[in-house]
């Protein structure tokens, strides 16, 4: 009898031992910074620079640090600080000045935004951000704010968001326009609203999709100073584009497990706003394990739209006309990306303490626009946690 | 409009509907079965906002921000 209340005693002993493991390893995981170092190269070219009118070469390239740090704090609380360093190279906004040569050439965008999210009771979690960028012609500074549900059984999730971007730009003019004040544009600020709305629902062990909607509103100076139009009387002036545009955005996706080796990823999204463009994206990538910590994903990714009605090729335009355009960006266009992205998690990635490697990226890309522009996007990423 | 959303939903009821339990969800937790984009496609959606017309409804830029259209 002895004997059987020691070990009674000691089974509830240990249990409660067992237990009180159990939530400080929970405890611990909760707390782990998830860190991401992220490198991209993008090397672009093309024939329709609309700093020239829509002629001329696009010749970029961008060199693009950044850094992406997840960090909990406690069980309720969670940062997502992102920063990051835009190196760009462009022969056309050399053309500015119309020397061969200028500062203009060489252009550094420093970015950086902080979410805070607060996880509260009934699965519900309330965010809001910070954030500013900067390039030599526009700064901006963001604000935003998010809420987001998940059910019960956490099979479905809504979040919105709600984000304001105030971009101030530097009127740089092609110098051409410098000595004229009567050409000068009447704003120099834009603003953005944007709203999102994205809902998730798992439909099978296996299938899950999601459906998410944007709509954004802007204001105040829409067009780029310096880029020109050439008019069909031969006559010259900067783009001009109207003082606010509204777009929306639907976009769903639809992920699938096979089996242990292959998952296929849908994506859709229908575009529309008030300059007349309509566009359908559809993209697939198809993760294959290889390995079980190696992971092979080609995909592609195919974009049509329609043009705006403020786009016109060189020379085309009506010297009358309010708005205009030679920016390809807006034009009729289609165009296909594709390649393939390597995933690699080390068996073990743990370097030192509690220091570990969680994946390697690497992911390269092709880009092909019908108008003869091309680019190449090599992005490295290393992910860890501490 | 009509025909894509009927052709949307045929898909969805040939994949079918059941309440999914936490633990019979391994397959769902793999992580490329995340519904939302890996951070190394950040580049991507942010490029293809600037070289086409359309953005939004990814995850990604959406407008402001940048130096951009």
């Amino acid at each position: 009898m002895q004997l059987k209340l020691f070990y009674l005693i000691f089974f509830i002993l240990t249990s409660n031992f067992l237990t009180a493991q159990e939530d400080t390893e929970a405890s611990k995981q909760r707390e782990k910074i998830k860190a991401d170092l992220l490198l991209n190269y993008y090397d672009q070219d093309g024939e329709h620079s609309p700093v020239t009118a829509g002629v001329g070469s696009e010749d970029q390239q961008v060199l693009a640090p950044m850094i992406i740090l997840n960090i909990p704090v406690g069980t309720h609380h969670l940062f997502d600080l992102k920063l990051g360093v835009d190196n760009i190279t462009s022969a056309s906004t050399d053309r500015i000045d119309g020397t061969s040569s200028s500062a203009s050439k060489n252009d550094t965008r420093v970015h950086a935004n902080l979410w805070y999210d607060y996880e509260f009771h009934e699965k519900q979690s309330i965010g809001v951000m910070g954030g500013f960028s900067a390039e030599y012609d526009v700064r901006s500074l963001q604000g935003g704010v998010r809420y987001g549900i998940k059910s019960i059984d956490e099979n479905r999730d809504f979040n919105i968001t709600v984000q304001y971007f105030r971009d101030a730009w530097d009127l740089i003019y092609p110098i051409e326009f410098r000595a004229d004040t009567s050409l000068l544009l009447k704003e120099d600020v834009r603003d953005s609203y944007n709203l999102s709305m994205t809902y998730s629902h798992v439909f099978t062990r296996r299938f899950q999709a999601s459906i998410t909607s944007d709509f954004i509103y802007q204001s105040g100076l829409l067009s780029t100073p310096f880029h020109r139009v050439n008019f069909s009387d031969q006559t010259v002036d900067i783009e001009r584009l109207p003082d606010s545009r509204l777009k929306v955005a639907l976009g769903t996706r639809w992920h699938y497990f096979w089996n242990d080796y292959f998952i296929t990823r849908f994506y859709y999204r229908f575009y529309w706003d008030d300059f007349e463009i309509l566009g359908n994206t559809i993209e697939l990538e198809v993760p294959v394990k290889v390995k079980p910590n190696f992971t092979l994903t080609p995909f592609v990714r195919y974009h049509a739209q329609s043009g705006s009605k403020y786009f016109a090729e060189n020379g085309i335009h009506d010297p009358l006309s309010e708005f205009h355009t030679s920016d390809y960006d807006l034009s009729k266009l289609s165009s296909i990306f594709y390649g393939l992205q390597m995933h690699y998690s080390p068996i073990k990635g743990k370097l030192f303490k509690s220091f570990q490697i969680d994946g390697i990226d690497l992911r390269y890309g092709y880009f092909d626009r019908d108008d003869g522009l091309t680019a190449n996007n090599f992005s490295l990423g290393f992910s860890f946690s501490f | 409009m009509k025909r894509s959303v009927s052709f949307l939903l045929v898909l969805v009821s040939l994949f079918g509907c059941e309440k999914v339990k936490p633990y019979e969800k391994m397959y769902l937790n793999v992580e490329e079965m995340k519904l939302s984009n890996p951070k190394i496609k950040i580049y991507e959606t942010n490029f293809q906002s600037y070289r086409e017309g359309a953005s939004g409804g990814n995850g990604g830029k959406t407008g402001g921000g940048c130096g951009c259209n």
